[in-house]
């Protein structure tokens, strides 16, 4: 009795800050307590005497777990049950105990109920709907731009249909809606006992961060529930993704007209992803000219950290200087990006007299003729 | 094709026929080196002369054509000096004609009043009329007359050895006549020669040329060989609104001849060659103007020459009968004689004093 008065004490001096109250209810087997249409539900499921104690099943969530509870305050810490602060047993008879029980002021006064033994449905004489809502993701830690599906599960765990069912969910800091998502998502708006409602909707992160998805909150006559948050993770993006350098090699950037020049043009897979569908492509400017191979090269895939390479020889046929620009395009770059070789100076060779010899050997011919044709014209009027 | 030989002799003779092959060159300065001599016959020509310096100013004649007759340099007008050496050089000189081949005619060009052409150019072809048979011209300039009484005796002495030889005739020019063809004296030289090889040139393609109206080497030898065995050239060109009439006049006209000569009083014969398009030459315009010249000196030889697009000219060759202008010439140049003579009479006086003077006399040192 002392111990009692004890708790009464400690609950008064609690009472201003916890703002709980403490009632007791007489329990006999196959009883329980339904607190606010079925937020939360104590049933007993034996009475031991002998030993002082009953084994009792707290459901909260839609989650049960047997407690043994004793004269001794059984303070629950466990999620989701704990949302009642205390609970005890005393008074034991072969059928019945008193049950202490400390909650908080702002549920109302539970109901208490029989349990069926034989098909679990209450027996109790006040028909109440009871919803249960859990939301759940199947994953907590992604990344930005990922898309995550979140479940809502309604049930209707009480003994009457749930009308008027309503839902209201809040779209969380860090994510948008996915494209093709619903968004609130919408509740079947009657829920028959025992009956479930699985809704889904899904929601892209655009941010990191740790954000936390408030309870869903559902409605249904005058009840109201809601279910558990979840906190999600966010990391950064790290998309693996392949990245190209194109660089080109001349042998010789000072030549004459008429040289040859070797160019390799080398492709490097600087990402942390294969390149594919890699196209190189570019034109030989005015003044050279395409001696050997092709400028236009594909490849099919470059893996990360590899390289391709190929080889042109560019014949020189104009003075002046040229730059040779090619342009490489993959699949992780399709407008591609253009890559100049250093400029190529070309000197227009004079051309050797001897080169001339067509043109040169007849003229030759021909002045050497009219020169002695005129020393001879000459010679015949000389005297 | 006729055989023509061209004998420049003397200076004038020689500038007269570098000229001429000139003139059959086309006319410009270094023609010679590319282009070939439009003769329509077959010519040779060379150039005879005493002064070696004479023939190496000569520029349009071959070298193998130039002649030259070794006699110091020149025989200083002086036409006994000038004959001798002709006869001293003369089987040279046939020689070298010779060697040039048979011909069908031959001009002899030269002037009457210098020393190597006028002592050279009547005997020269009084030798060839002996050894060929084939006609021999002379072709003879005329001084000026403030030349000088050698010039002019020479002219006088020659042209009467040219009249009474045994040559086909002789065509003179007059550089007194012609002295208007230049500015200066050099120029005139020029212009003189030019033209004279011109008209020349016109006369040897007449003569071998086809002609609509035919006149040929016979007709020209008819009219050479009439009156005094002179005769002189007229030419006549037509342009813009000149019509053949006109043209035909201009030819016999004070502008168009080479010797001052009244055509229709003092010319006894004349042979007319027509050149030009056919639709410039009216027929009877021709035949009305020729017919003119006939009714006052005799005849006229014609000969009408067709060329397509050619703007008409004519060419006359006119021979001489009695002529003011010669005998105002001989007159001049038996003055001339005469003057000499009265020189040389008192030079030989003046000598006779001196060495009556000096009649016994002795130097004494």
């Amino acid at each position: 009795m002392r111990k009692i008065w004890i708790i009464l004490l400690v609950l008064l001096m609690f009472s201003g800050v916890a703002s709980a109250k403490v009632e007791y209810f007489y329990m006999e087997n196959n009883t329980g307590l339904n607190f606010m249409n079925g937020y939360y539900l104590i049933e007993v499921i034996d009475i031991k005497k002998a030993d002082f104690f009953a084994i009792v099943n707290l459901t909260s969530d839609g989650q049960s777990n047997r407690y043994h509870i004793r004269s001794e305050s059984s303070s629950i810490s466990t999620y989701p049950w704990n949302r009642i602060n205390d609970i005890n047993a005393s008074f034991f008879t072969d059928n019945s105990f008193r049950m202490g029980i400390d909650y908080p002021d702002n549920w109302s006064a539970p109901v208490k109920y029989t349990i069926s033994s034989a098909t679990g449905t209450k027996s109790d004489s006040s028909k109440v709907p009871i919803i249960v809502v859990t939301k759940s993701v199947e994953e907590t830690d992604i990344n930005v731009g990922d898309i995550i599906e979140i479940k809502i599960k309604t049930t209707n765990t009480g003994n009457e249909t749930a009308s008027g069912v309503t839902l209201t969910e809040y779209m969380p800091e860090g994510f948008i809606r996915a494209t093709g998502s619903r968004f609130p998502p919408v509740v079947k708006e009657k829920l028959e006992p025992g009956e479930s409602d699985e809704i889904y909707y899904a929601l892209e992160a655009v941010k990191a961060g740790t954000f936390t998805i408030e309870p869903t909150k559902i409605e249904y006559g005058t009840g109201r529930k809601e279910s558990n948050s979840i906190t999600i993770t966010v990391s950064r993006e790290v998309k693996e993704k392949s990245q190209l350098v194109t660089e080109i090699f001349i042998d010789d950037n000072d030549v004459m007209t008429g040289d040859l020049i070797n160019m390799v043009v080398k492709i490097i897979n600087n990402g942390n992803a294969s390149a594919e569908s890699v196209l190189i492509e570019g034109s030989v400017p005015k003044g050279l000219e395409l001696e050997e191979g092709d400028l236009r090269q594909l490849y099919k895939k470059i893996e990360s950290g590899e390289y391709e390479s190929y080889s042109v020889i560019l014949k020189a046929v104009d003075g002046g200087n040229y730059t040779v620009r090619l342009k490489t395009s993959y699949n992780d770059d399709t407008v591609g990006f253009a890559t100049s070789s250093e400029t190529i100076s070309v000197t227009k060779k004079e051309k050797n007299p001897v080169d001339y010899w067509y043109i040169i050997l007849p003229i030759t011919g021909l002045i050497v003729g009219v020169v002695l044709f005129t020393m001879n014209r000459h010679k015949e009027y000389r005297y | 094709m006729l055989n023509i030989l061209l004998l420049g002799v003397g200076q004038c003779g020689n500038r007269i026929l570098d000229s001429i092959n000139r003139e059959a060159f086309g006319g410009g300065v270094v023609s010679k080196y590319y282009g070939k001599q439009k003769f329509v016959s077959n010519v040779q020509t060379m150039a005879i002369n005493t002064a070696v310096n004479d023939l190496k100013e000569l520029r349009f004649t071959k070298s193998r054509d130039r002649i030259h007759v070794p006699y110091l340099h020149g025989v200083g007008a002086n036409r006994n000096v000038g004959k001798d050496c002709f006869e001293n050089n003369k089987e040279l000189l046939l020689r070298a004609i010779e060697e040039r081949g048979d011909f069908d005619v031959a001009f002899v060009i030269a002037s009457a009043s210098g020393g190597t052409g006028s002592s050279f150019t009547p005997p020269l072809i009084e030798a060839m009329k002996e050894r060929y048979n084939y006609n021999v011209y002379g072709i003879v300039v005329l001084p000026f007359r403030e030349e000088g009484s050698i010039y002019l005796q020479n002219s006088i002495f020659c042209l009467k050895d040219l009249m009474a030889g045994s040559g086909d005739g002789t065509i003179i020019a007059d550089n007194e006549f012609l002295k208007n063809l230049g500015k200066d004296i050099q120029a005139a030289y020029d212009g003189i020669n030019q033209t004279i090889a011109q008209r020349f040139l016109f006369l040897l393609k007449a003569l071998d040329s086809e002609m609509m109206m035919v006149t040929d080497l016979g007709d020209f030898k008819t009219v050479m060989a009439s009156g005094s065995k002179l005769a002189t050239i007229g030419y006549g060109e037509a342009s813009n609104n000149l019509t053949i009439k006109s043209t035909i006049k201009q030819s016999v006209s004070h502008g168009g001849l080479l010797f001052q000569l009244d055509p229709y009083k003092e010319a006894t014969r004349a042979m007319m060659i027509i050149e030009g398009d056919k639709k410039y030459l009216n027929v009877n315009d021709i035949t009305t103007e020729v017919d003119r010249l006939s009714s006052d000196i005799g005849h006229v030889f014609k000969g009408v020459l067709l060329r397509d697009g050619v703007m008409p000219r004519v060419l006359t060759v006119l021979s001489i009968g009695a002529s003011v202008e010669l005998d105002k010439l001989f007159d001049i140049g038996v003055q001339a004689i005469g003057k000499e003579q009265v020189k040389k009479e008192q030079i030989a006086m003046q000598n006779q004093s001196i060495s009556d003077k000096l009649e016994g006399l002795q130097p004494l040192y």
